[in-house]
């Protein structure tokens, strides 16, 4: 068993704030997957990702001399993501950032689930195969949408936790959770 | 579609499903450039004191940097002081003569006190000591006899010291002992005089010691001429005493035209060496073969056992023996070269016990002076006052105090001597 399982990710961002560079090995260890996949989900794009993600890291490093714990490390380091996304956003055209802006419940859902053949049961998918339906009922989404389920099922924030990585309200944030879920469990089951 | 909150929590079939699709990872470059950056960051800037990480450089050895040269500084401040104090010290030593060391030789010194009295005797007993003597000092004899060819200022050069470090100090103290006796004969006080010359002796009494000494290998006789030569360390310091002597007499040589009542009329000078008429019949001839003076062979006749007290007033008897002395020693510069050689060996017998004033009456039976009160014995008190007022005028305190004493010894009812 990793004995640095029991040091919260915030003792090590202490730590490492105060030049303990193993600290940092640890706490990237634990977060570089949730954070380059939530980069990947949202850019849809490896290269960029590549770029946000590292951007987040380094971000992060060079941040370390102020760091306090206000929050939860999770929290803090999606907003960061989140913040280099818009960024990246901004720069890049506004078009992506439509989504964020569309948290309405007759929003249509971007990618009606195909239906199974009932009578080849057969046929029925593995779980792979869930998975990459799944995939695509993400890529579906809207942004925010899709943001505020990436951080929910990849970094185990609650709904606190996101509208504050988010910059939102807690309303606001459960309201784009909750159209996320309806639309992937009704994917899902449509295409079962 | 409604959805409540419980919908909202985590569905464990959407976190498999999602776990199962969670197969990317960044890459291995990019972890590693991560990585590194963080390294960097942390190495490349000194970390929180007070925190986990290690501080660039320790500060307790920044604070003892210092430490080193200032304590160097200080041992050597201290050091340098030190060496300084003693060398102080040790030349302050080196210039006073060491008592202490030649107390031994000093005893026995006054062995041959005995034989040395009787060297105020005949001149032909000198004469035979000194002949006898010369064999077994031939050196001493041939300085003695270089002795008068010297002049005063040649003497006074110091030969040759032994002590390097005591030879300033002992100038120093001769330099001062002259400016004080020519003071003194300035001011033609006899009493300040002495009390020059008496510090000037007191000073260099070793060099009285030592010549003593000297005297005492020689011959055990007490004549000055055996032994008159001293010590070359010791010359200076006789020199010094002789000028402040010299000085003091020719000051009271000035004022003495007006002492032919002192009684001296009966024993005029013996010409050219000075002696008096009634001094014995071969003191002239010791004198030209010894430069001892009268005043020298007189000196053991005087009961203090101090040479030169410094405030204590001159007894009729010392008054008289020094008037004889000037009298018989002011004259030629060769007598007074021969009197240059003489004080270190005529202290010789002062540095005896007192001897018994016994003998000192035969040895001179003319030089018995008339009273400063002669003339007086029958007059009244007023005539007595008229005489001390005039020696006063004369600034002759010496005769002033001796007429005052038998004044008030005579009249003691008298106002006068009340005063």
């Amino acid at each position: 068993m990793d004995t640095t399982a029991a040091v919260s990710d915030e003792q090590l961002m202490l730590a490492y704030r105060d030049g303990d560079a193993g600290a940092f090995d640890t706490l990237y260890r634990r977060h570089k997957g949730p954070v380059y996949r939530y980069m990947l989900r949202q850019c849809r794009n490896a290269g960029v990702a590549d770029e946000l993600f590292q951007d987040v890291w380094m971000n992060l490093i060079r941040a370390r001399e102020g760091y306090t714990v206000q929050a939860k490390f999770t929290t803090y380091i999606y907003k960061l993501a989140h913040n280099r996304l818009i960024d990246h956003y901004r720069k890049h055209g506004q078009a992506a950032m439509v989504s964020f802006d569309d948290d309405s419940e007759e929003a249509p859902i971007i990618a009606e689930p195909q239906a199974a053949p009932r009578d080849e049961p057969e046929k029925h998918l593995d779980i792979k195969q869930q998975a990459a339906q799944l995939l695509q009922l993400l890529d579906a989404l809207p942004e925010s949408q899709r943001e505020a389920f990436v951080m929910q099922y990849e970094g185990g924030m609650s709904v606190e936790e996101i509208a504050d990585a988010t910059g939102v309200t807690r309303e606001t944030a459960k309201s784009r959770l909750r159209y996320a879920m309806s639309k992937i469990r009704q994917g899902l089951t449509a295409w079962q | 579609m409604a959805v409540n909150d419980t919908n909202l929590e985590r569905d464990p079939a959407l976190a498999r499903l999602m776990q199962a699709a969670s197969g990317e990872q960044p890459p291995a470059a990019l972890d590693a450039a991560i990585l590194a950056a963080a390294r960097r960051e942390v190495g490349a800037r000194p970390a929180v004191v007070g925190g986990c990480g290690q501080a660039a450089i320790p500060p307790l050895r920044a604070k003892r940097n210092w430490y080193v040269p200032v304590s160097i500084a200080a041992m050597m401040v201290l050091s340098i002081s030190l060496v300084l104090t003693m060398h102080h010290e040790k030349g302050d030593e080196l210039s006073q003569p060491p008592v202490a060391t030649r107390a031994p030789p000093k005893a026995p010194a006054s062995a041959p006190a005995p034989a040395a009295e009787p060297a105020v005797a005949p001149a032909e007993k000198a004469d035979a000591m000194l002949r006898d003597a010369a064999p077994a000092q031939p050196k001493l004899a041939e300085e003695k006899r270089a002795a008068p060819a010297k002049t005063a200022d040649a003497i006074a050069q110091p030969e040759a010291p032994p002590k390097a470090y005591g030879e300033l100090a002992k100038k120093q103290r001769v330099e001062k002992t002259e400016a004080a006796a020519d003071n003194a004969a300035a001011l033609g006080s006899s009493t300040r005089r002495d009390q020059a010359v008496g510090s000037a002796t007191r000073e260099h009494g070793p060099a009285r010691d030592s010549a003593a000494t000297t005297a005492k290998a020689a011959s055990g006789a007490v004549t000055g001429g055996l032994s008159g030569a001293p010590a070359p360390q010791d010359r200076a310091p006789v020199e010094a005493r002789r000028e402040a002597e010299a000085s003091g007499r020719q000051a009271q040589e000035r004022q003495r035209p007006s002492l032919g009542v002192r009684g001296f009329d009966s024993a005029p000078l013996d010409g050219a060496s000075g002696v008096p008429a009634g001094a014995p019949a071969g003191a002239a001839a010791s004198q030209s073969a010894s430069p001892l003076p009268r005043e020298a062979k007189l000196a053991p006749a005087k009961p203090t056992p101090e040479p030169f007290p410094a405030q204590a007033p001159l007894s009729r008897d010392e008054a008289l023996a020094r008037n004889e002395a000037d009298r018989s020693t002011g004259g030629s510069s060769a007598t007074r070269g021969a009197i240059s050689e003489a004080p270190a060996v005529a202290a010789a017998p002062q540095a005896k016990p007192a001897p018994p004033p016994a003998p000192k009456p035969a040895a001179r039976p003319a030089l018995k002076p008339a009273p400063v009160w002669r003339g007086l014995e029958d007059q009244p008190p007023e005539k007595w006052l008229e005489r001390l007022a005039e020696f006063r005028r004369d600034n002759r305190s010496i005769d002033a105090d001796e007429l005052l004493a038998e004044f008030r010894r005579r009249f003691p009812d008298h106002p006068a001597s009340a005063r």
